[in-house]
């Protein structure tokens, strides 16, 4: 019975520290635009530079313009990502894990803690946070193909003179983008249902909990 | 041997450490369950005085605490009452 309830609360303390992991992705959301924003402003002021100075030394940098944008934009991408599942990692979960032990006694420690609105809230939080994150991710590599199919039709322009209409470039990159993403978009709306569950769950536990009384 | 106030709520968190104390070591003196418990001695005999008031504890001639049937069930009886409720929800399994 005991190792039941301790089980129990296992499942209940792993899947909040799901929901700690989301905060954090959410509280990182703000890094991650700002890489991408300040990426885009560095690889454009760099651009605008070059070509300013190719116009007065007359000098022609235009390839060393395309090679910085071809480096510092997919950098800063892939920074961004890394600096999210950085933080992600370094969430701290499984802190209730010795608590716990104690069996019974840790379980209801630990139910006693539980600040439920902060985690009600956490979870609506988290919810926003990975729709939110999956759309900026979807739309930071949107911005990585468009740009690296930009620079091909650059170069079958200039070798084959064809020209390629960009909105149907950009329209190609996006469905790009979405069939490779279709498995994190999957797995992204699963999650959210997921989230959605967990938090009517606790809603009715929380709401049994507070009502019942245990009479010693 | 006691000062202050006698417990009116009592944590359920002590009460069930030390009932799962007594429950594993059959009878123990105070100090050693205070020890064993975390309490301090003091607080330790709130509780065990409430306890006894309940009919959850006894001491025996020698002054050691025995754990009584009542307590026992008691114990049971709230783990699982917990149980009930936290064994009726279904937690999604979350991916990496």
């Amino acid at each position: 019975m005991e190792a039941n309830l301790s089980s129990k609360m296992e499942e209940f303390m792993t899947a909040l520290d799901q929901v700690k992991k989301y905060r954090t992705l959410v509280a990182s959301m703000t890094d991650f635009t700002l890489i991408v924003m300040g990426t885009i402003v560095v690889a454009l002021s760099a651009n605008i530079f070059i070509r300013i100075s190719t116009l007065f030394r007359g000098a022609n940098h235009g390839s060393l313009a395309v090679g910085l944008w071809f480096f510092i934009f997919p950098a800063g991408i892939i920074a961004a990502v890394f600096c999210v599942n950085r933080k992600m990692k370094s969430v701290k979960v499984g802190q209730w894990k010795s608590t716990l032990s104690e069996g019974a006694p840790g379980a209801i420690k630990l139910l006693q803690s539980l600040e439920w609105e902060s985690i009600f809230s956490g979870i609506r939080y988290a919810k926003l946070g990975f729709f939110l994150y999956g759309i900026a991710k979807i739309l930071a590599y949107w911005g990585l193909t468009s740009f690296f199919l930009f620079i091909v039709s650059g170069v079958v322009e200039s070798v084959l003179h064809i020209s390629i209409d960009y909105t149907v470039a950009m329209l190609f990159s996006l469905i790009i983008v979405l069939i490779l993403s279709r498995n994190d978009l999957r797995k992204r709306y699963d999650q959210i249902g997921r989230l959605d569950w967990l938090l009517w769950e606790l809603r009715w536990f929380e709401s049994e909990f507070r009502g019942a009384n245990f009479e010693a | 041997m006691n000062s202050g106030e006698p417990i009116s709520k009592p944590d359920l968190y002590v009460l069930a450490r030390i009932i799962k104390v007594l429950k594993e070591r059959k009878s123990l003196n105070r100090t050693t369950l205070a020890t064993c418990t975390g309490l301090s001695y003091d607080r330790l005999v709130k509780y065990l005085e409430w306890m006894s008031s309940k009919g959850f504890v006894e001491f025996d001639s020698n002054g050691e605490v025995l754990l009584t049937n009542l307590g026992k069930e008691t114990y049971d009886r709230l783990v699982n009452w917990i149980l009930k409720y936290v064994g009726k929800v279904r937690f999604p399994k979350f991916s990496e």
